[in-house]
């Protein structure tokens, strides 16, 4: 006769109730796991949608992610005319932050040059750009439906395709527009600016002893065109030949003043180690309280549980029941109540972890070390009443 | 063969200005189908008399044979398992029965059984016959709370019978029920003993209870005061 069973049964909806507690925490537990593994794919997915070997930035930055870099757009040219490289290409990266129908709206903006590198990985809906101006892509999150228009810096750009789970280190979702579009976007100074520029170069110029008002005046819109150019990128990404040395065009690249190349696997230790290693300590140390809150609850539990029958058991002892069972009706109870608390939480957890508005990744191995901890947790948690089952004498039976 | 024998069974608690004789050279045979009651005060040692015997006290000194098996010899004899000479051979009845809340009428009894090895499809059958026999037919799946002071006593008797131990051991066993009950409580216990051949002790400080039992012993300050055999009495 299972006698752990049989006080579930007759203290059927107090069982109940105490798993359905235990598994929310252990829903919060596993929810936490689920967002730093969320935090991971969100940082990398970029990094990972370029599918890139090497990340060329500005010099002494850790860009385009975790710092500013601005180099010149050209420099593609010179890496692709690096042995090993098959292709590189200028991207730009920016945060976007506007108002849509009254409400904040953020959002990554990619800039990618049509057939290059750094372009929409899938589009789940409509189509990829084809044209260079004017044309947007966004991720579905964003929920701007197909044929909206985008107003971004003077002018609107039209969605014409959904991506899917794309979204930025910090969590935005992702758009892709053209390299030149983003880049006007981000460098070109608006007309008053302009304006203001001009003229402070015409002044500048026309102060200059060894020009005539007439040189002055020409020379003026040829300096600012080049003052004003926007052929800047935030990184020139490149894909290398298969079997082409990594660390050899790496280390071609790194000699070049004004540049610094990351490999992809650089990227991912400057995301992870850099921008998410305190978030991750934070969850971590978030989770290990929450797994001890939960130790101290099912032992709390269990230990109530067994001061409740302290006279069933001396009466068990009494009648000749063995340890083992005695053992077994406390360690039963505390393994069954883990095991339907873990299942609660799975379930609650499985059931809503698309609803969160960042990323939960439930991982296999995460979830199996979760549920053998929960064992763990369990066992070491009846021990508490199994020692004090173990020390109650018979004679406690007796008596009124 | 007698089923319990007792000589000099002393227990003394703490030592030298603090001990306390609660237990002092109590001697005495108990036959298979014998019913004797111990009768006492409160304080008088009857209940520790009870729990020497039934291996819940260690005694200081003295002797118990249990159906033949020596169980206190001066002392727990070494490696003797208690909970197996419990289990086998005594049986318990309690002043407030102590049947096990969360296990229903059969179960309380099925417990006791497969304590012993009885597989559960038999124990369950010999607890139903059981049960029957005490007039608990109709109660086999009620929890205990759902059952009368009587009904809960029948049941804790029916546990105590149900590996045919040669010894029952009963606190006051109608401590707790109303004359009419006790009475037939007494009178369910001396037909069983009659029938299972059990020698059944009985402590009590109820006189009213005391007419049935073939032997009673008054007990008082931890000694054998008396001993009265079918009304014949013979001062100790």
């Amino acid at each position: 006769m299972n006698l752990a069973l049989r006080d579930i049964r007759h203290h059927r909806s107090r069982f109940i109730q105490t798993c359905l507690g235990l598994g929310l925490l252990l829903g919060v537990v596993m929810s936490m796991s689920g967002i730093y593994r969320g935090l991971f794919t969100d940082a990398t997915a970029v990094l990972n949608a370029t599918a890139a070997d090497l990340w060329v930035v500005q010099q002494d930055t850790s860009g385009p992610f975790a710092a500013t870099s601005r180099i010149p757009e050209d420099i593609k040219y010179r890496i692709r005319a690096v042995p090993g490289v098959a292709q590189a290409s200028a991207l730009s990266f920016q945060n976007i932050q506007s108002d849509r129908h009254g409400k904040p709206f953020r959002f990554f903006l990619v800039g990618y040059e049509l057939g290059g590198l750094g372009g929409p990985p899938v589009i789940v809906a409509g189509r990829a750009i084809r044209q260079k101006h004017y044309e947007i892509v966004v991720d579905r999150a964003m929920k701007v439906p197909l044929g909206e228009t985008l107003r971004l810096a003077d002018d609107d750009y039209t969605v014409v395709g959904h991506t899917a789970r794309m979204v930025s280190s910090a969590g935005d979702p992702v758009a892709y527009v053209t390299l030149a579009d983003a880049q006007k976007i981000q460098f070109q100074d608006d007309d008053n600016a302009i304006r203001n520029n001009r003229a402070r170069l015409a002044g500048q110029l026309s102060r200059l002893p060894y020009l005539s008002p007439s040189q002055a005046s020409q020379l003026t819109p040829q300096v600012a065109g080049i003052v004003g150019s926007t052929h800047i990128a935030n990184t020139v990404v490149a894909r290398l030949i298969p079997g082409a040395d990594l660390s050899q065009v790496q280390e071609r690249i790194s000699r070049w003043n004004h540049f610094r190349p990351f490999t992809a696997q650089d990227q991912v230790h400057i995301l992870t180690e850099g921008m998410i290693k305190k978030a991750k300590m934070q969850l971590g140390l978030f989770r290990a309280i929450l797994l001890i809150i939960s130790g101290v609850i099912i032992s709390l539990i269990i230990y109530t549980m067994t001061l409740d029958k302290l006279r069933v058991i001396a009466t068990l002892k009494l009648i000749g029941t063995r340890n083992r069972v005695i053992v077994g009706l406390i360690l039963q109870q505390s393994l069954l109540m883990g095991l339907i608390a873990y299942a609660v939480g799975y379930t609650l957890i499985g059931l809503t972890h698309d609803k969160f508005p960042r990323r939960v990744d439930l991982v296999p191995v995460d979830l199996i070390g979760l549920f053998v901890i929960v064992l763990v947790i369990c066992i070491a948690a009846s021990l508490v009443g199994i020692r004090k089952a173990m020390r109650v004498e018979p004679a406690e039976a007796l008596g009124g | 063969m007698d089923a319990l024998q007792i000589e000099k069974l002393t227990k003394i608690y703490g030592s030298g200005d603090t001990e306390v004789v609660a237990l002092s050279d109590a001697t005495f045979d108990v036959a298979p189908g014998e019913l004797v009651a111990i009768l006492g005060p409160s304080g008088s040692g009857k209940t520790t008399l009870l729990t020497t015997i039934g291996l819940v006290t260690e005694p200081t000194r003295g002797r118990v044979v249990l159906d033949g098996e020596l169980i206190v010899d001066h002392g727990w004899p070494a490696g003797l398992d208690l909970k197996r000479v419990r289990r086998e051979k005594l049986g318990f009845i309690f002043q407030a029965h102590n049947l096990i809340p969360f296990l229903t009428t059969v179960e309380n009894v099925m417990i006791a059984l497969e304590n012993n090895g009885v597989a559960a499809k038999e124990a369950r059958e010999r607890s139903v016959e059981l049960l029957r026999s005490l007039g608990l037919g109709h109660r086999l799946d009620h929890y205990p709370a759902l059952l009368s002071g009587g009904e809960s006593q029948r049941t804790a008797i029916a546990r105590a019978l149900a590996n045919r131990p040669r010894v029952i051991l009963a606190d006051e066993p109608t401590a707790a029920l109303d004359t009419e009950n006790g009475k037939n409580v007494m009178r369910l216990l001396k037909k069983l003993a009659v029938e299972n051949h059990s020698a059944i002790l009985v402590v009590t400080h109820d006189q009213r209870m005391v007419e049935g039992f073939d032997r009673i012993f008054e007990v008082s300050d931890g000694r054998i005061v008396n001993e009265r055999r079918n009304g014949i009495s013979a001062d100790a």
